[in-house]
């Protein structure tokens, strides 16, 4: 098993630098391909934003954002068509920012909305081995230990499962502040070690688009950061003083406009019903490979193998550097370990419990990677293979065989098709039996291929069938969250559905918040229906206890497994008075026809809304919710509501 | 530390036992059904008819009317089960349940399979660690490797008891064609196991022959037999021959009756790359179970280097285990690829190659898996096996995780649209996992074996779709079935419609014809056959129990094709009463399947009217000179 003596008859081979930039090259190439893969062109490259999860939420407030921003220089905005009037923008984008600045920067370029929307996506995938390269190269790795953090960084964003599931499902925000978080610590390492103090000037920046792409993000990058500046803040020049300055200062500037928006609107927050907070032991099942919760790992197989390398090689790259008192142990184990334990132990504490903890995992193994691929590539370096004895060898042949199937089953279970389908009957089954599932050979649905998709057609069958059939008849409610979304960003509708976890208190309007099954009594159902004037729903989930309510609802079409039912009230957006709703568009709902003493909308109430000409707003409490309704008493015939963008004093 | 690794093989062998109690509980054994799954309710009605067959006739064979309109039972079908069924037959001649009897068959074989690992490592001069790591391999291929798994879940015990006993039997000829004066104290032990495993499952031969030759070859070309060790070599062949010739001999009389089969188990090179690498294969290979391989592959790859090591040392065992363990293997990855051999359903003989995988594995990892392993690696390299490790078990775990999904977390369901159709990897463990246990007979079952006892008074045939239920209704109830496995290797199979898909009878008056001609009366249908179902003018669904669907056959039809009377069918025996000929004939028709050992009396001679799709063909009965009224038909053997 020991190594046998070197050859001291021969020289020493010379270090080329070519194979490890052969290394770096293949790293690059299979990004490239398997972004090509999963981030098809025929989807990224299209004017139909990528529509799975999340990206659905977004591509709502991204049009949000970008039409306040055109119509008024805000990102906010009062939105009747949503909820029965929310504030859109206000709160729920701040974990979106950089997304709607790209977009709309590229919008006003005269790119198409969805494609710049798109173009956001592709370009996170991009630069992810860039951002490794960099970090690296600021860390200072050697041509290896680069090229090997590329790969694993590589490997780590397309075959780990919660990596995957983070870029997949819509978090795309965070995957990308995630891979930028390393290179500002690794920048800041760089200019406070070799005293680059001008090396600020791109710190600075690129800490205010960072925690503009995803404010979390400064969780992970603050404290690393922090403990560089610190360890040398007594010996470092004025100049990495003014720097510190600059940067602390662009990022509070980038942020404060969002957060006096945000804090405004601060008291219609609710209970935020959080996820990604596995327990301790969740690390356990993500070790095995094992799902134990979609909601705290993501929906999809999980598949940790190259997460487990990246932190096992990391703890030995970090020892190695701690012995030999490399000053890059001390924030990279801060930031690697830290985050690991606000991933897995954050649910522990009130705050951190709040920010979704688990996803710290990414920027935690990102920064691990690090002195991984430096322990990875000396171990590399120093293992000669024809220096093992025969015995360490075929060892080492053994252990790498029994691993295949470990990395064979991680890498297939993201490409499904890689594996031919055989289209044999299973014995004793006719021919109709279920398929076989190669991975597990059980009787499965298929593995879903989680790759980057445009609407689905059936999507666009039934906003089809509602444009058509709407015909202002009220607000419509879709059980189907991501359809509600889809809807209110591609139609002129109005909505009382879409994402189910909206910690707003206009969400009182939606009536899967209630019963998140359907479950609602038939007297609740009809009082709601008539509350928010819903005059369509959609059913998607099989929902017995609503679908059966047929003194409230009446079947209408069933497409594509949607059912769409009619409500059996007739839907009015007066509570009080009477008129007609002449329009209701982004911070704008005009009335006509209003006659009574009083009107009282079927609108949330907000703060900055205005009546003109020559009425005022005022708050009407209802039952069953907590904002509100909008009253205007002795109307004119004709009026509008309006967000003037300006807030009552006191 | 020494009296803990004297002790190692009893611990190893305890935790086996404690395996066994969670696949097999004693209430399942001891509960009076016989235990089921997709073969067992097979071999369950060939014990029952070999007993009664040796009971009322005394032969191992029988014909047998109550399966495929007439079938010759026992004989060669039944092959692969005899051990099976006669000590099923011996222990309810001695009193005990027949049920009963039947499940400890399979118990025994949980038992001894590691005992037969350790007892041929032991024969084969094994030092006692390397016989525990021999051991330890062989419980955990028998528990966690998805084929042994499957094999002795599923029915194949009898394959399983063959391939436990084919490591005694090679280690114990190894020893004897070695021993020199002493080679006789083996020669007994080999007399009784090597028939044995014949009876046991007639494969053996398949897995014990080139290894048996190849050592006796060797043996003889190095001198080191003599005049008595050939006598004993050729005597054991003689015996185990001889002991065996009971129920050969009448299967090769009648090989004519045998049908091609090859279709399960046909597994080729690439399969041993999807085997590795833990990817389904195909149904018809290795069984509906996951592809579970760790240990499989981690004995034979241990067992290459101790062979490599023999090699090196010119170790005398080099040839004898290295023979016995690339035959089999080369039997499961290679023989699909030679006609003929194919109906070996080659696959399963990954089962012998595995338990002497963990035979011949015991030496390497008994000299690897030490301290001194780990110290002798070069320090630099330590981190790197420790990742290897760390990264390795996971997937370890997981072999052994999948057959216990009472320990598996339980994920909640999602409620995102796009995703909720999720894979049961991601949200296991959901009912499709199969822990691939023991299991009792479905309630389901029972419930149509009642209905169709208690409720479905015609005369006339049980067609049934799903084989696994058509072998237990053959048992359950007294209606005569058309169904069961659906590879028989006998003509007669071309009596169920559903064996091989597609079957041109499914359709148009093809359909139609059959009902008549097989004299169906009631169809059960489980996995949906829309082509057979949706024909309302020649069947109606009578009731649904569970999946499976009931059909009356509407057809006015009845068991004689020409002629008329009244049949009563019974083993080896058909009696017409009231026989009445077809018109301007002395002769009748019946809708039973034809073998020339049927003897016709009084009075009366049987000739073969032949069928479309069926080579066997139904009986025809003619007087001599006249019909009598009642005809008996006896097998003449």
């Amino acid at each position: 098993m020991s190594e046998r003596p070197p050859h001291s008859s021969k020289p020493e081979p010379v270090d080329r630098p070519w194979p490890a930039r052969a290394l770096l090259a293949c790293a690059v190439l299979l990004h490239l391909g398997l972004t090509y893969h999963f981030a098809p062109p025929a989807v990224m490259l299209e004017d139909n934003p990528v529509n799975a999860i999340d990206y659905s939420l977004h591509v709502y407030q991204v049009d949000r954002a970008r039409k306040a921003f055109e119509g008024w220089g805000e990102f906010w905005s009062y939105d009747p068509q949503v909820l029965a009037g929310q504030p859109a923008g206000a709160l729920e984008d701040l974990t979106s920012r950089g997304m709607e600045l790209f977009v709309i920067g590229l919008t006003s370029l005269g790119v198409a909305q969805g494609l710049a929307f798109n173009l956001f996506i592709l370009l996170i995938h991009l630069l992810v081995p860039l951002c490794a390269w960099l970090t690296a190269r600021l860390l200072g790795l050697d041509r290896w230990q680069r090229a090997t953090a590329v790969l694993l960084w590589v490997l780590l964003w397309y075959f780990d499962s919660f990596f995957r599931w983070t870029w997949y499902c819509g978090m795309i925000s965070w995957a990308g502040a995630s891979c930028m978080a390393p290179v500002l610590v690794a920048l800041v390492y760089n200019l406070v070690e070799r005293e680059r103090p001008w090396l600020w000037l791109v710190a600075a920046p690129l800490a205010a688009l960072l925690v503009t792409v995803h404010p979390f993000a400064a969780f992970a990058a603050a404290p690393p950061c922090a403990v560089i500046y610190l360890r040398r803040v007594r010996i470092l020049a004025p100049k990495h003083h003014l720097g510190l300055a600059l940067t602390v200062g662009l990022v509070v500037a980038s942020q404060v406009p969002w957060l006096i928006t945000a804090g405004r609107f601060a008291h219609y927050l609710t209970e935020l019903k959080s996820f990604l907070m596995p327990p301790l032991y969740g690390v356990l099942a993500d070790y095995l490979d094992l799902l134990r919760d979609p909601w705290d790992s993501g929906a999809a197989p999980v598949r940790t193998l190259f997460r487990f390398l990246a932190l096992a090689a990391g703890l030995v790259g970090l020892w190695r550097w701690r012995r030999a008192q490399d000053p890059r142990w001390v924030p990279l184990a801060l930031m690697g370990l830290g985050l690991l334990l606000v991933a897995h132990a954050g649910r522990l504490l009130p705050f951190l419990g709040k920010t979704q903890p688990y996803r710290q995992i990414i920027p935690a193994v990102l920064i691990l990677a690090m002195p991984a691929a430096a322990a990875l590539a000396r171990s590399f370096q120093d293992l000669k293979v024809r220096r093992l004895t025969p015995g360490a060898r075929v060892l080492l042949l053994l252990a790498l065989v029994l691993l295949a199937p470990r990395v064979v089953r991680t890498v297939m279970v993201t490409i499904p098709g890689l594996i031919p389908e055989r289209p044999r009957l299973v014995p004793g089954q006719g021919p109709v039996g279920p398929k076989i599932e190669p991975l597990t050979g059980n009787h499965a649905v298929p593995f879903p291929a989680l790759r980057h998709y445009g609407t689905p057609p059936h999507y666009q069958k039934i906003r089809d069938w509602l444009v058509k059939h709407h015909a202002g008849r009220g607000r419509v409610l879709t059980q189907d969250w991501i359809m509600s979304e889809y809807l209110a960003w591609s139609t002129d509708l109005p909505l009382v559905g879409g994402l189910e976890q909206r910690a707003l208190q206009h969400a009182d309007a939606h009536l899967f918040q209630h019963y998140p099954m359907g479950k609602a009594p038939r007297d609740w159902t009809r009082a709601y229906l008539e509350r928010y004037a819903v005059g369509f729903l959609v059913v998607k989930a099989p929902m017995p206890d609503l679908e059966w309510q047929k003194e409230n609802l009446e079947f209408v079409v069933l497409i594509d497994g949607h059912r769409i039912y009619r409500s059996r009230i007739q839907p009015g957006y007066f509570l009080r008075g009477a008129g007609k709703v002449a329009s209701q568009a982004l911070n704008s709902v005009k009335i006509r026809d209003a006659s009574g003493p009083e009107v009282v909308l079927r609108f949330h109430w907000m703060e900055t809304l205005r009546c003109r000409p020559g009425c005022a707003v005022e708050r009407f409490a209802v039952d069953g919710d907590r904002v509100g309704f909008i009253r205007v008493k002795d109307p004119p015939a004709a009026f509008e509501i309006y967000n003037s963008y300006t807030w009552p004093e006191g | 530390m020494r009296s803990l690794a004297r002790f190692t093989p009893a611990l190893i062998y305890s935790l086996h036992l404690g395996l066994v109690a969670v696949a097999c509980p004693p209430d399942l054994l001891f509960g009076g059904e016989p235990v089921f799954g997709v073969d067992y309710p097979t071999h369950y009605g060939q014990a029952i008819a070999l007993g009664e067959s040796l009971s009322s006739a005394g032969r191992t064979w029988a014909y047998d009317p109550s399966l495929l309109a007439g079938h010759p039972a026992g004989l060669f079908f039944d092959a692969d089960s005899k051990g099976h069924g006669l000590f099923t037959h011996l222990l309810y001649s001695l009193g005990v349940d027949r049920a009963v009897a039947f499940n400890l068959f399979v118990l025994l074989w949980h038992l001894l399979a590691p005992l037969c690992v350790w007892g041929a490592a032991r024969l084969l001069r094994l030092s006692p660690r390397a016989r525990a790591f021999s051991l330890g391999m062989g419980v955990l291929i028998w528990h966690f490797d998805s084929a042994a798994r499957w094999y002795w879940s599923a029915g194949m015990i009898s394959f399983c008891a063959a391939s436990c006993l084919s490591l005694v039997i090679v280690a114990l000829f190894w020893r004897m064609t070695r021993q020199g004066a002493r080679a006789g104290r083996f020669l007994a032990p080999l007399l009784a196991l090597l028939p044995l495993a014949l009876l046991v499952h007639a494969w053996a031969f398949a897995i014990l022959a080139v290894p048996l030759v190849g050592i006796y070859v060797s043996a003889a070309r190095d001198r080191s037999l003599g005049a008595a060790g050939h006598g004993r070599v050729w005597l054991l062949a003689a015996v185990a021959l001889g002991a065996n010739l009971f129920w050969l001999l009448p299967a090769l009389q009648h090989a004519g009756l045998m049908a091609g089969s090859g279709r399960g188990g046909q597994a080729f090179p690439l399969t041993l790359l999807t085997d590795l690498l833990g990817i389904y294969h195909d149904p018809l290979v290795g069984g509906v179970i996951p592809t579970l391989t760790f240990f499989r592959f981690a004995a034979l790859g241990a067992a290459l280097l101790t062979l490599w090591r023999w090699r090196r040392d010119g170790d005398e065992r080099l040839f004898g285990v290295g023979l016995a363990l690339g035959w089999p293997l080369a039997i499961a990855y290679l023989f699909a690829l030679i006609p003929g051999l194919r109906e070996t359903e080659p696959y399963r003989f990954n089962l012998p190659a595995s338990l002497w995988g963990a035979v011949a594995a015991g030496p390497w990892l008994a000299d690897t898996l030490r301290g001194r392993t780990w110290r002798e690696l070069p320090g630099k390299l330590r981190p790197a096996a420790a990742l290897v490790l760390l990264l390795l078990l996971p997937w370890a775990a997981r072999q052994v995780l999948y057959f216990f999904p009472e320990v598996m977390p339980s994920p909640k369901q999602v409620s995102v649209p796009e995703t909720a159709q999720l894979h049961p990897e991601a949200l296991q463990p959901e009912s499709r996992y199969q822990p691939f246990r023991h299991q009792a007979t479905p309630d389901d079952f029972k419930q149509l074996s009642s209905y169709i006892k208690e409720e479905l008074k015609e005369p006339g045939r049980v067609l049934v779709e799903y084989w696994v239920l058509g072998e237990y209704l053959r048992w359950a109830t007294a209606r005569q079935i058309l169904g069961g496995f659906p590879d028989r290797r006998m003509v007669h199979q071309a009596a169920n419609i559903f064996r091989h898909l597609p079957d041109p009878r499914h359709k148009g008056q093809a359909l139609a014809d059959y009902l008549v001609r097989y004299n169906v009366r009631y169809v059960v249908v489980t996995v949906p056959h829309p082509a057979v179902e949706k024909r309302p003018e020649l069947m109606t669904l009578v009731q649904v129990i569970g999946l499976h669907r009931i059909y009356r056959v509407r057809h006015l039809g009845d068991e004689f094709e020409a002629g008329s009377g009244r049949i009563t069918a019974s083993l080896n025996r058909l009696v017409i009463e009231d026989a009445r000929p077809a018109e301007d004939t002395q002769m009748l028709q019946i809708r039973y399947h034809y073998m020339d050992t049927l003897r016709c009396s009084p009075g009366c001679r049987l000739e073969r009217v032949s069928l479309p799709h069926d080579e066997a063909g139904f009986i025809k009965v003619v007087g001599q000179p006249r019909l009598p009224r009642r005809v008996v038909i006896e097998n003449g053997y």
